[in-house]
């Protein structure tokens, strides 16, 4: 299913973990999330470069993303403070 | 008619020179997310009346199996109400599923599945927000796995199932094209070229595999646009009959505004060399008849 091949995507870009064992055994992994046999054969094909490079980039996407969003609630803070005193 | 429209990428680190010089600037392109609270949609309806605005969203995953969410829908339609853009746009994509975020855009698998869902995507979008959105063709270094379909039959089924409009993001087909060996002008030649309302420039970097055996081409925004998108440029416009709208898109390292003008100059001669291509194409055919 279309679903569950997104999920076990999701949970390799995202999971290093979930990564190091399916980089071992993609057909394993792919099996325990429910995936058909074709669709196992498919993910196992996924070249391992592919998968560690988006990895990486989808983290630091990530990071920068929590680094922004911190940067905005200082921000908020900050705005909120500043209307308390001119109040 | 209307003509070829130039623009750019609004980020608030450039509001003093994009404000300084919209005689050179057509349209901007905001980023919807980053504007969903009560002042920053005053403050987008403000910039909306002075200037063509089309606001962009990054975190609907239309392009996954699962349904898109209608609170994020409820908050974009407030904003696209509030500022009544132009148009507003989104990707195909999944960003997240089972819970996890992914962080950025995935490609999901290219299937007759995922042509559906996202068609059903775009038309509970279209009934919330009032319109659909210009859907964007991504950047991946994953090649989707259980695809059955390429990624330009994928484009084309779903803009005719859904009846959206395209966003051709030239950097993402160079980048992909690039990364995984195909011709681009090609992927032009295979997309619904009359779909495409939107065109997205951009530069890029190359990096290493974590274990250095592949270099890939990845699209940061945060370069300038190289010859080749400015080629893959000239070929849309020789091929497009309807008047285009370039946004040039730079997310961060900002150089010189006039570094970035001086970009959107060498845009409109890439657009006026594939038009001029198309003249005279057109007339070889007309002397050939």
């Amino acid at each position: 299913m279309q679903h569950d091949v997104e999920r076990l995507l999701a949970r390799l870009y995202a999971d290093s973990h979930i990564r190091e064992r399916f980089l071992m055994d993609p057909e394993k992994i792919c099996a325990q999330h429910g995936l058909s046999p074709d669709e196992c054969r498919a993910m196992a094909m996924m070249l391992a470069q592919d998968l560690q490079t988006a990895s990486r980039s989808f983290e630091r996407k990530r990071n920068l993303k929590l680094h922004h969003s911190g940067f905005n609630s200082v921000w908020r803070w900050v705005k909120a403070l500043g209307n308390w005193v001119s109040w | 008619m209307q003509k070829d429209r130039v623009g750019l990428g609004w980020r608030p680190e450039l509001a003093l020179g994009i404000f300084k010089n919209l005689d050179q600037i057509d349209i901007l392109e905001v980023i919807g997310n980053d504007y969903l609270g009560a002042s920053q949609r005053d403050a987008l309806r403000l910039l909306a009346r002075q200037v063509p605005l089309h606001i962009h969203g990054i975190d609907l995953g239309m392009a996954g199996s699962e349904d898109v969410n209608s609170k994020r829908l409820d908050r974009l339609a407030r904003l696209i109400n509030q500022v009544e853009p132009e148009a507003w746009s989104e990707h195909l994509a999944f960003v997240r599923a089972g819970e996890v975020e992914i962080g950025h855009l995935a490609a999901p698998p290219r299937t007759e599945a995922s042509v559906e869902n996202t068609t059903k995507n775009l038309r509970k979008a279209a009934g919330i927000v009032g319109s659909l959105p210009l859907m964007e063709n991504i950047a991946t270094l994953v090649q989707p796995p259980c695809s059955s379909l390429s990624e330009q039959q994928w484009i084309s089924r779903i803009a005719a199932a859904s009846d959206c409009g395209l966003l051709l993001d030239l950097h993402n087909v160079y980048a992909n094209a690039t990364n995984f060996s195909f011709d681009p002008a090609q992927f032009l030649a295979e997309i619904p070229m009359e779909k495409v309302c939107c065109i997205h420039i951009a530069g890029g970097r190359w990096i290493s595999s974590p274990d250095g055996s592949q270099q890939y081409l990845l699209d940061d925004h945060l370069h300038e646009v190289t010859e080749p998108v400015y080629r893959l440029l000239s070929e849309v416009a020789a091929r497009a009959n309807q008047p285009l709208t370039v946004i040039l898109e730079r997310d961060g390292e900002y150089p010189p505004m006039e570094a970035l003008l001086q970009e959107l100059q060498r845009t409109r001669a890439a657009i006026a060399a594939g038009r001029q291509r198309r003249v005279e194409l057109e007339k070889v055919a007309a002397d050939a008849a």
